[in-house]
């Protein structure tokens, strides 16, 4: 695990993967595990540090219960055109291949609809990688990550 | 006060007095074609109107870029109640548009300083502030295998299940289905040891 001036700076790692985006011209994203609500299995999210909402497959969302709801919508602008989406707090778990997962409560935005070409999960900086440490070791395709040190 | 409101960009109403009086009844307009709504009263008459060294403050510019819904707009029966709602119809612009470039840190901020001045949050603004204010982080002492077979396996297999989802354990697909409801269902019925990777392969 990684350590800053001494204190701990991750507590878990994962390997991602960096090869499993569709459109294979647009290679080296990072892909990390995770875990969300009650599905059975887990998922790869990719790590979008260029997004501000965690913005998961419209069928994902409507698994775990959540809605668009038309009282309360934010309109965005996306790579693929604007899209309109309420946001919801949800937790999705990073998950860990050595040392702990991470829950983080993220803000996610759950779109009226996809446009056509939406392809993945991702997790935006704003609504969840600014709330914890990371750390990217490409050499290795690690994903470090952890709590922020108690202050 | 001949116009509460004025249009400031392409989506904002505007506040029409169709009579003399200007607590109403009122007309919303939004650019959106199909929006406008007739409202009966927006403003209870006040009870200092026509009394000396009265002056009444108008609200000139209301940023908004979506239109409002029909629950946003309330007729209040006083005209604190008014002003309470146009101040949190302002707000409820204000960070909308906040959360539509992204700022959800700055949203928040201001939501938290809108409670910290004693005001009461409406409806729409307290669900967001619900919404954004959490953010806590839990370590779980769980973890998982690395998922690299799973991912050969999906990238040898691209092809054959283009447009399906597939749940995936090891070297071999489990279950799949051409919506994930169908693989959930289909993936609860095998009872598994261990969780599959599931992905949409598009």
């Amino acid at each position: 695990m990684l350590t800053d001036n001494g204190q701990k700076f991750t507590t878990g790692l994962c390997r991602y993967q960096d090869d499993l985006a569709e459109n294979q011209s647009t290679p080296s994203k990072l892909f990390i595990p995770i875990r969300i609500g009650d599905l059975p299995g887990d998922l790869w999210a990719m790590v979008d540090t260029g997004a501000p909402y965690c913005i998961f497959e419209a069928e994902v969302l409507e698994a775990l219960g959540y809605r668009f709801d038309p009282a309360l919508t934010i309109p965005l602008s996306t790579r693929l055109g604007q899209i309109r989406g309420t946001p919801h707090n949800i937790t999705l778990t990073v998950l860990a291949n050595e040392g702990d997962s991470l829950a983080i409560e993220s803000t996610f935005l759950v779109p009226e609809t996809m446009p056509h070409a939406w392809k993945g999960n991702f997790i935006g900086y704003a609504g969840c990688l600014q709330r914890f440490c990371f750390a990217v070791d490409p050499s290795k395709n690690f994903f470090h990550f952890g709590k922020y040190p108690d202050t | 006060m001949p116009e509460l409101l004025t249009r400031t960009g392409n989506c904002v109403p505007r506040l029409a007095p169709s009579t003399a009086e200007p607590w109403g009844p009122h007309i919303i307009e939004f650019a959106n074609p199909g929006q406008q709504r007739a409202i009966p009263q927006l403003f209870t008459k006040p009870r200092s109107y026509e009394s000396s060294g009265t002056t009444f403050n108008t609200i000139s510019f209301f940023p908004c870029t979506e239109p409002l819904s029909l629950f946003e707009s309330t007729i209040p029966e006083t005209f604190e109640q008014a002003l309470y709602g146009y101040r949190s119809l302002v707000l409820l612009g204000q960070i909308k548009d906040l959360l539509s470039e992204g700022e959800i840190v700055k949203a928040l901020r201001m939501l938290v300083e809108e409670k910290a001045s004693g005001n009461k949050l409406s409806e729409p603004l307290q669900r967001l502030s619900d919404t954004l204010d959490k953010q806590s982080v839990v370590r779980k002492p769980v973890t998982t295998l690395p998922r690299t077979t799973e991912a050969t396996w999906i990238k040898k297999n691209w092809d054959a299940y283009k447009g399906k989802w597939v749940a995936v354990l090891g070297d071999q697909a489990v279950a799949s289905g051409t919506t994930l409801r169908e693989l959930l269902e289909a993936v609860k019925e095998k009872q598994l040891s261990q969780r599959p990777i599931i992905h949409h392969i598009k």
